[in-house]
């Protein structure tokens, strides 16, 4: 492994539970434990906790927080109250995005954003470069300071029950609750990126340890397991939910993502408004679709083309893994908007054969 | 079996009745994590030394099985078809990918033993 990559706080814990470790942006993590299936499996039937330390967070302070983070964001931040999170994209006048992330507000002049662990350079840069010039608002990149789990399943608030904090069952999605786990200072948040129900954690790095083994003690009696980077694949591309990278990248807008849901076109003024308004009266020339293959043919793989009937290429893949709770292999993929709804014939790059699909309904798969 | 043989690949070749199976080794299923699907060649087609005659997939990766002797397919485990997991429980006895006729026996020698697979698998990691 070369030297420069970092570590979490976990990486020792990781190691104890002979966890096979990849680089991963810039990062060294555990893409399993004990398999990818088993792990996905455990998660959507049990529960998971999953080390996401490497994921960014900025804290954004002061009377001009709300309007300056509002400017840089598609989704209307005027609507989310104390103690609450939102999903959200940072937008460009190119007609790219720069990150998806959710941006949570502690109170007016406190906010915090949780960013993906490839883009904290250029996140962090981004926002810099529209931060007012006038004191309106502090800027402070905390990145390091915290590590962050992910407790995910149907068990998951049983095991938050048995660490001492009932009441984060009753908690609305999207919302953070202050607390304390073993007399440690956390805060929850009931979000997640596996469509099962749950939180995640941010504690100090120097309780985080502690913390992970004492979660994965407690949660024992409702089958808890570690789960790796390569389970959090498969989970989020069941449900369809969104990677930047595949999905998302400098040259895929809102529209195109199928992410008008997080568009707030209403709003005054905000990084990439003009050019959706553009695209929204010109019409998107590609869009998110989905199709699944049998097992026994193998997956579609990210980049591999999408031909139309007579073998003329119209698209790509931007991600595809075997489903484990649906025994079949699922992909997504830029094509035509036309085609991108169920119910279309389209052939796909297999192993270097032309092999014919029908797309489907999305998400793949539903609770 | 003491007459196994292994590859720098990780591919084992064993005598089966009058010809030999080939497969992947336990090393290397472990290194693939679960293995999702197997692609594996027509009967009847021949295969030179190092190059590829099958692919495994798994759920994060796609290997190249190359061939460990110039061989001839004479039998595939159709097992793999719907049970590719096969090749993680057993990679080296009921996960065997394909049956084959050695075209060249001698290049058998210049495979690893076990001991020797062992100790160069224990030297790069």
């Amino acid at each position: 492994m070369e030297k420069d990559h970092k570590r979490t706080s976990l990486y020792a814990s990781h190691q104890k539970l002979n966890a096979r470790i990849i680089q991963f942006a810039g990062w060294e993590m555990p893409v399993w434990y004990s398999g990818i299936i088993q792990e996905h499996l455990n998660v959507r039937q049990n529960v998971g906790i999953f080390d996401v330390s490497h994921m960014g967070e900025f804290y954004f302070e002061g009377p001009g927080a709300l309007e300056f983070l509002n400017s840089m964001v598609t989704n209307d931040l005027a609507k989310v109250k104390d103690f609450q999170g939102q999903y959200n994209l940072l937008h460009t006048e190119e007609g790219g995005i720069v990150d998806d992330l959710i941006v949570y507000r502690v109170d007016e002049q406190h906010w915090f954003t949780v960013v993906n662990a490839g883009n904290i350079d250029k996140d962090w840069n981004w926002f810099q470069k529209f931060l007012p010039q006038d004191g309106s608002v502090k800027s402070i990149n905390r990145s390091n300071d915290f590590s962050l789990f992910a407790l995910q399943g149907p068990k998951a608030f049983s095991v938050l029950n048995d660490l001492g904090v009932p009441e984060a069952e009753s908690m609305k999605p999207f919302r953070i609750l202050d607390t304390k786990i073993y007399n440690n200072p956390v805060r929850v948040m009931s979000t997640g990126y596996t469509g099962e129900k749950g939180v995640e954690i941010m504690v100090s790095n120097d309780v985080a340890p502690f913390l992970w083994e004492k979660i994965l003690e407690v949660g024992e009696p409702n089958g808890i397991l570690p789960i790796g980077l390569g389970a959090r694949d498969t989970l989020r591309l069941e449900v369809c939910y969104s990677l930047y990278g595949h999905e998302l990248d400098d040259t895929t807008s809102a529209w195109e993502a199928g992410l008008d849901w997080v568009v707030k076109m209403n709003k005054a003024k905000f990084n990439g408004k003009d050019f959706l308004a553009k695209q929204k009266e010109s019409g998107i020339k590609r869009k998110i679709g989905g199709f699944k293959i049998d097992k026994k043919y193998g997956t579609a793989r990210q980049a591999a083309k999408i031909y139309d009937v007579d073998g003329n290429t119209i698209g790509h893949i931007t991600s595809g893994a075997f489903a484990p709770m649906l025994d079949e292999s699922v992909a997504l993929g830029y094509m035509p908007p036309e085609i991108a709804v169920p119910g279309n014939t389209i052939f796909v790059d297999l192993r270097g054969e032309k092999f014919k699909v029908t797309t489907c309904e999305l998400p793949f798969y539903k609770k | 079996m003491s007459n196994r043989k292994y590859t720098k690949n990780h591919e084992w070749i064993c005598e089966h009745d009058s010809n030999f199976h080939v497969g992947i080794s336990e090393h290397a299923q472990n290194e693939l994590g679960d293995i999702t699907f197997v692609e594996l060649p027509q009967i009847g087609t021949e295969y030179k030394q190092g190059s590829v005659f099958a692919t495994i997939e798994s759920v994060k990766a796609v290997g190249e099985v190359y061939a460990p002797v110039d061989m001839k397919i004479v039998g595939i485990n159709e097992n793999l078809e719907s049970n590719p997991a096969l090749v993680n429980s057993s990679a080296q006895l009921d996960g065997w990918l394909v049956e084959v006729e050695a075209m060249v026996p001698e290049q058998l020698n210049g495979l690893m033993s076990a001991g020797a697979y062992i100790a160069f698998i224990s030297a790069s990691h």
